[in-house]
């Protein structure tokens, strides 16, 4: 369960810090929001 | 991205140097639901990811993020935040949908297959940093001040929610900061479109006009009986905040939900002939209520911010608990619809084609 809610927390930092590295205004925005 | 890889680099480190990254604690079982609900959280999050460019879809993959997270705090017995995560994220999407319409529809294809190989390797390395650490952390016995909210909560605070007892009550100092801060980003959104003369598209970018038909009478006659019953159902979270999941933050969410359907429903004409409100004033006035909620207590010769509560005996109705900490949280509802609202027509009143002096802000 731990490991499984660690591996969530991985996908959605991923998934916001790649979407922020984009550097247009839109994605860094989502990327943000999914940051947080 | 040199943020990043410096976070990267300090917050991985130390990491190798740890010998077990499992602590002590038993973990816990897995079941089917959660199981279930962590993979639509993860397709979600990957597709957004996937379809960044077609920015609708994008969004839409966001939402399914967000719902996800709030049904994960259902799941694991955060009431209060499932419910402000909700509401937050139904906000959240629907402005970016407003704002959607006026910036292209699709983000152009122009990092080179090598920075997109570097931001991947970037965001996965940074991924598993934070789920190592959140995993090392989770699974170690923790101590936390939490203890203290809990045996506190009702005898000093007079409320069994403790999460609202906290919000209004220990740290009302903060939410009163926060409800400023949330007042202040509202007044800088409400100030950068004020004046801004927009290009207002009449297509999108495929050359396709927008539909002409700009108000589906369904959902404005449907929303116009709904609006009622959101209010009753945010007064009614409002009231029970302070024993019961809720509170003035969710209830005041609650409400501009309530109204951003009409909104949508019947365009910000509509509204500003029906609803001649000033937003500004709104947010003052609830930024004021909570401050000299806060004020209130050098009357009585207490600190800052010190809250008071008594039950009292109504007949027909019973024992009821009047607190002052339900009047900071007025403040507090006041505050988020009328920040809500103001950057909803902020964003709404860039649509409209009437001079600017005729709408209210």
């Amino acid at each position: 369960m731990e490991l499984l809610y660690a591996s969530c927390i991985g996908i959605l930092v991923s998934c916001g810090v790649f979407l922020i590295l984009r550097a247009r205004t839109f994605p860094v925005v989502l990327g943000l929001t999914m940051f947080s | 991205m040199l943020m990043f890889v410096v976070v990267l680099f300090f917050a991985g480190w130390p990491l190798f140097e740890m010998n077990h990254l499992v602590g002590q604690k038993l973990l816990t079982p897995i079941d089917v639901h959660n199981v279930m609900g962590a993979a639509l959280l993860m397709i979600g999050a990957l597709s957004t990811v996937i379809w960044y460019r077609t920015r609708v879809i994008s969004l839409l993959m966001l939402s399914v993020v967000g719902l996800m997270v709030s049904v994960a705090f259902t799941r694991f017995s955060a009431p209060d935040l499932a419910l402000t995560q909700l509401t937050v994220e139904v906000v959240t999407i629907i402005l970016l949908m407003l704002a959607l319409f006026f910036l292209p529809q699709h983000s152009p294809k122009e990092s080179s297959s090598m920075r997109v190989l570097r931001d991947v390797g970037i965001s996965a390395g940074l991924g598993i940093v934070v789920a190592s650490i959140c995993y090392a952390l989770i699974t170690r016995p923790l101590v936390s001040i939490s203890d203290f909210f809990l045996a506190n909560a009702k005898t000093g605070g007079g409320g069994t929610n403790v999460v609202n007892v906290i919000l209004v009550d220990f740290r009302g100092f903060d939410t009163l900061g926060e409800i400023c801060v949330l007042g202040i980003a509202a007044l800088g959104i409400y100030k950068l479109l004020v004046n801004l003369p927009l290009f207002i598209p009449n297509i999108d970018s495929e050359g396709r006009p927008w539909a002409k038909e700009r108000y589906p009478i369904l959902l404005a006659s449907i929303s116009q009986s709904l609006l009622p019953l959101a209010l009753m159902v945010s007064v009614y979270i409002f009231l029970r905040g302070h024993n019961l999941p809720g509170g003035g933050f969710i209830a005041g969410l609650v409400t501009a939900v309530a109204f951003i359907l009409q909104y949508i429903a019947h365009g910000s004409n509509w509204i500003s002939e029906r609803l001649n409100i000033n937003y500004r004033k709104i947010i003052a006035v609830g930024i004021a209520i909570a401050l000299f909620t806060g004020v209130g207590s050098w009357f009585f010769g207490k600190p800052f911010m010190t809250t008071w509560f008594d039950y009292f005996d109504i007949p027909f109705i019973g024992e009821i608990e009047l607190a002052s900490a339900l009047v900071f949280d007025i403040g507090v509802y006041i505050t988020v619809v009328g920040a809500t609202l103001m950057i909803l027509a902020s964003l709404g009143q860039l649509t409209l084609n009437k001079p600017k002096e005729e709408v209210n802000i």
